[in-house]
């Protein structure tokens, strides 16, 4: 299906309509945000944009179109597939993901049980973030990534939004289907978020390579063992490791002889370093390639890339 | 021999229209334990599969016949297509095809159609309680409907024979 049909059939027909007349490339489009009675925002091309009735963008929030209930809640609907009890899970963590990939972000009020969220009711604000697979874009990267026909551990360290996952999925298809005389290997990927594989129905919609097995919805720590024990991985890819129980997996993980990339949030390794829990990983060297990610001039920018003892191997001057 | 042939016309054509009539509230029957079957499948593929709406459409194609089986495929084409209408909407104005084609009453389509009017955006429990409330009321109905089976098949049956022996002798 045509990415702007794909993308216009989660709205309420009366945002369909606007956001149809939108003269962009949706290839450039990051984030749609709907909040009941405010202006439509979205951000293409790393700039913020108010939306008016016409479908153009403006940067004038007082001439934008305001978004009603009523819209949030068909748009609710349509992004549920009709079934909003079936995504119940994905509501506690604050997120859904949908056909295509994209991860639509909601807020609301939430709703607690013996201290624990149990769901999000009166769901008044959405961010639909735009799944965009850039193939090729960790081209740059691979070569430090590999030595001797074996990957190495890798940490990918990037802030929010500056396209760690994208690159990490890149890595990922390129390990599994092979590359430039490197063979293949089998990749298992925990999925928890459903950002990497963006699986819908348990199928990936994006290209993760041919040799890769994607746990979905599965909390990081016993997917990694999981993948261990059941498909035998030769690497094991994660997205936004973070919790001591992550620590702990990776640690099994490495000791099992699977080779690990990971991502997690951060500006350098010193901020990494900074982090009691992610700490003990730098100091021990358990990473043999830290790749710094920002968002200096494009989405997916690789700063630099260091080795275990903080060497530098790359470094991009842009 | 013409005034015979007549009267034994009108005598069998009255009873068939019992018989018919009698066998409506038969088909009734038969119907309603269709939907509870239909509601049971749907209730187990949400508690234990959380099983998207239109997915349970799919399922439904597969698993029923005649005009269910119809409803369905039209439901799944609608949902598919994301005109832009509500659940219930869609649920809704598609019950013409079980009003036109099934012998269910208005009030069995009425009850149907508030099951619809709650599918969809409630949680799973909540979702889990509305079927289960719905298939309460839905073997009252059958129950009811199977008491009164018994009497209105002969009731009906009794009417068609004798309203023709009626005609006849009137006629006479």
């Amino acid at each position: 299906m045509d990415k702007k049909l794909e993308l216009l059939k989660i709205f309420s027909i009366g945002l369909r309509e606007v956001l149809g007349k939108l003269d962009i490339e949706y290839d450039k489009l990051q984030e749609i945000r709907l909040r009941v009675n405010e202006p439509l925002i979205v951000i293409y091309d790393n700039k913020e944009y108010f939306v008016n009735n016409n479908g153009d963008l403006i940067f004038d929030y007082e001439k934008a179109l305001i978004v009603k209930l009523k819209d949030v809640r068909e748009t609710l609907e349509f992004i549920s597939n009709y079934s909003l009890y079936a995504y119940e899970d994905e509501i506690r963590q604050g997120f859904i993901t949908i056909q295509g990939g994209h991860r639509i972000g909601i807020a609301g009020k939430v709703i607690l049980e013996n201290g624990k969220i149990k769901s999000v009711k009166y769901i008044s604000f959405i961010n639909i973030r735009l799944s965009h697979q850039i193939i090729g874009c960790a081209d740059i990267i691979l070569p430090f990534l590999i030595k001797q026909a074996s990957v190495l551990h890798t940490l990918i360290i990037s802030p929010p939004r500056c396209g760690k996952t994208t690159i990490l999925r890149d890595i990922i298809r390129f390990i599994s289907n092979g590359f430039d005389g490197f063979k293949g290997l089998t990749v298992g990927v925990v999925d928890e978020r459903s950002e990497i594989g963006a699986c819908y129905l348990g199928t990936p919609q994006n290209d993760l390579g041919i040799r890769t097995d994607v746990l979905d919805c599965c909390p990081k720590s016993e997917g990694m063992i999981m993948l261990l024990r059941s498909m035998s991985p030769a690497v094991i890819a994660v997205d936004e490791i973070g919790g001591r129980d992550d620590i702990e997996a990776i640690e099994y993980v490495i000791n099992c002889g699977c080779k690990l990339i990971a991502t997690v949030h951060g500006n350098s390794i010193d901020d990494i370093k900074s982090k009691p829990i992610l700490r003990r990983l730098v100091e021990e060297r358990i990473f043999e390639r830290y790749v710094v990610m920002n968002n200096k001039g494009r989405i997916g920018n690789v700063e630099s890339i260091f080795d275990s003892q903080g060497n530098q191997l790359y470094m991009n001057k842009v | 021999m013409i005034k015979v042939t007549g009267a034994l016309v009108i005598i069998f054509s009255c009873t068939y229209i019992g018989i018919n009539i009698s066998n409506k509230y038969r088909q009734r029957v038969k119907e309603l334990l269709e939907i509870k079957r239909i509601v049971g499948i749907m209730l187990g593929e949400i508690r234990y599969s959380l099983t998207p709406i239109p997915n349970i459409f799919q399922i439904m194609i597969d698993k029923t016949d005649g005009v269910f089986k119809k409803y369905f495929i039209v439901m799944d084409a609608e949902v598919s297509d994301y005109s832009g209408l509500a659940l219930k909407d869609i649920w809704n104005n598609n019950l013409k095809i079980l009003k036109d084609n099934t012998c269910l009453n208005s009030n069995d389509i009425e009850l149907f159609s508030m099951l619809g009017n709650n599918l969809g955006f409630l949680d799973k429990q909540m979702q889990i309680d509305t079927i289960n409330l719905y298939i309460e009321q839905l073997s009252d109905q059958i129950i009811e409907s199977k008491a009164a089976l018994k009497d209105k098949t002969r009731l009906f049956s009794s009417l068609g024979v004798l309203g023709g022996i009626l005609i006849v002798i009137v006629l006479i």
